[in-house]
């Protein structure tokens, strides 16, 4: 019972300060920082914060050793998120109501030591005061350091085949290969219809190539396949567009929605509006025994988004 | 308690000198001079939230067929890096925790380095001799995005494969070196060669978060040599 007492009367006093009998400061020697009265109720207010943080903190800890917990994510993040709010409140109260602060006037460090710089130039100058040609050692000097530098650079090469961008025109295409549906089912010429809009691939090739994915139509002139990548930045062709404007827009023409690039698919592809700078590549077509299309050779140009020097650039399996 | 610390800090490293004048800095008394230190904290917190997550994520493209606890996406075919981001977030406790806190620190993180510049440029504290301090600045901005872009795309789903290409076809557009760049980079044409994945992923934890610790570095001691901007004395608590 006693010792339930001592802590109770601890508690008290720890929680309200022994205001009556505070010890006199032990002052050797003069302030530094200028003195500041206590706040009492600041004091009080980070306390409780702090001892909120704690509570949240626990909170996080019990939240994750629940396994059933519904929503254990967004609790979780309530109990953390807490703690460190609260703990920024307590750290305000502190700086704004209980740190002694002073308003000073500083002056700026000094801009520059203009002795210590003469002495700098001084020695350097004297340390190399034995070379009789120093423009040749420099040049020399320089020659050799950058070329370790090239030297050590060299190895980066290996990252990727640099000066073959052949491989940037890559196509899976070839003559005979079957165009096939996300599916993986062949498509069939008569199934292409006017006004629609059909998605194919090579048939067992890999579809994340930037050459694989066809956009194949239906026109006046009959079936045509362009590369669905548009030449501007690689973005999907996704859109068929229907002459809106008859006067102006007199076909359906391809369309890649992020730049709104426009293709004309009855003329190999032309660019009729919008940034791309070269037209889609064609897939040249035929038609099997079976009525299935099948690309009857490689696209005429390099597919994907493009480079300097593609125009330059054909297409290679 | 504070003595004997000075005295073991001091007799072993000699800084109480250092430390004495750091703690009587003069310090501009207005928010907007915290906008920095928020950058700070969300880049220490990004390393700390970042760390947890390479203990579950694999850099590895190679497909898998998805078998874990989340129905729809049961029998799909992903990438191991996807599986194992949606794994981490999904079925380890905590995991989405710490991916949606290294999300939004890093969100934060641009939002704060840009409101600190523009508190920079529209206080004059970029000129001479604080613009080298300031052009330090303004290259871990850039240097941010480009780790910010890194890590959207790292986790492989479907808003990363169509950065990545648009990044992509940035790259090769370059006049003159772009083809040659863009070979480089990715080895290959887009999507590039199976070790693409680890190249952005070592750049993305260990290459950039150097280069923004060597430059953070260097930024906070010529901020402290150099000391910060102060606003003009203010003609009401001046008792001159």
């Amino acid at each position: 019972m006693s010792r339930f007492k001592d802590a109770l009367i601890s508690g008290i006093v720890l929680l309200l300060g022994r205001s009556g009998r505070r010890p006199v400061a032990r002052r050797e020697r003069p302030r530094i920082v200028t003195a500041g009265a206590p706040e009492r109720a600041a004091e009080n207010a980070v306390l409780v914060l702090l001892a909120l943080v704690a509570v949240c903190a626990a909170a996080f800890v019990v939240f994750y050793a629940l396994d059933r917990l519904g929503h254990q994510t967004q609790w979780l993040g309530l109990a953390l998120g807490l703690a460190f709010a609260l703990l920024a409140l307590a750290c305000v109260a502190i700086a704004k109501r209980l740190v002694v602060t002073e308003e000073l006037s500083e002056p700026y460090p000094q801009l520059q030591h203009l002795e210590d710089q003469a002495e700098i130039e001084q020695i350097v100058e004297e340390s190399g005061s034995r070379f009789t040609r120093r423009g040749l050692v420099k040049l020399v000097g320089a020659g050799a350091l950058g070329t370790l530098g090239v030297a050590a650079l060299t190895p980066a090469v290996s990252l990727g085949p640099v000066f073959d961008t052949s491989q940037l025109a890559r196509s899976p295409w070839r003559r005979g290969l079957r165009l096939v549906d996300e599916a993986g089912k062949p498509l069939a010429a008569k199934d292409v219809e006017k006004e629609s809009f059909y998605t194919a691939y090579p048939e067992h090739a890999d579809r994340e190539l930037m050459g694989s994915p066809v956009v194949v139509v239906r026109i006046d002139e009959g079936i045509v396949a362009y590369s669905k990548i548009c030449t501007h930045a690689g973005c999907a062709i996704a859109l068929y567009r229907k002459p809106t404007f008859a006067d102006t827009e007199p076909r359906p023409a391809l369309v890649c929605p992020c730049h709104y690039s426009t293709f004309d698919p009855a003329q190999d592809g032309k660019v009729l509006f919008g940034p791309a700078g070269r037209p889609l590549p064609q897939l040249p077509l035929l038609v099997d025994g079976d009525g299935n299309l099948r690309a009857a050779g490689n696209f005429n140009r390099a597919p994907g988004p493009s480079w300097g020097g593609v125009r330059q650039t054909e297409a290679h399996t | 308690m504070i003595r004997g610390l000075v005295r073991f800090v001091d007799q072993r490293s000699g800084a109480a000198p250092f430390v004495k004048k750091a703690l009587r800095y003069v310090f501009p008394d207005h928010w907007s001079f915290l906008l920095g230190e928020v950058a700070l904290y969300c880049f220490i917190l990004l390393v700390a939230t970042g760390v947890y997550l390479t203990l579950f994520f694999d850099d590895s493209r190679s497909q898998v067929v998805y078998q874990g606890s989340y129905a729809p996406l049961r029998g799909d075919s992903m990438s191991r890096a996807y599986e194992s981001v949606v794994h981490l977030s999904l079925d380890v406790k905590a995991g989405l925790l710490m991916r949606q806190t290294h999300h939004w620190a890093a969100n934060v993180f641009i939002a704060a380095i840009v409101l600190h510049v523009l508190r920079v440029f529209f206080t004059g504290a970029f000129r001479k001799p604080r613009d080298l301090t300031y052009l330090i600045g303004l290259s871990m901005l850039f240097i941010a995005l480009l780790e910010g872009y890194l890590g959207y795309s790292l986790a492989d789903d479907l808003l990363s494969g169509m950065g990545l290409a648009i990044g992509n076809s940035v790259a090769i557009s370059l006049p003159v070196i772009g083809q040659y760049v863009g070979a480089l980079i990715w080895g290959g044409q887009f999507p590039g060669s199976a070790a693409f994945w680890p190249r952005m992923y070592i750049a993305h934890v260990l290459i950039i978060p150097l280069a923004i610790v060597a430059l953070l570095t260097v930024h906070l001691v010529l901020v402290a040599a150099r000391h910060h901007t102060q606003f003009r004395e203010s003609p009401k608590t001046t008792e001159r």
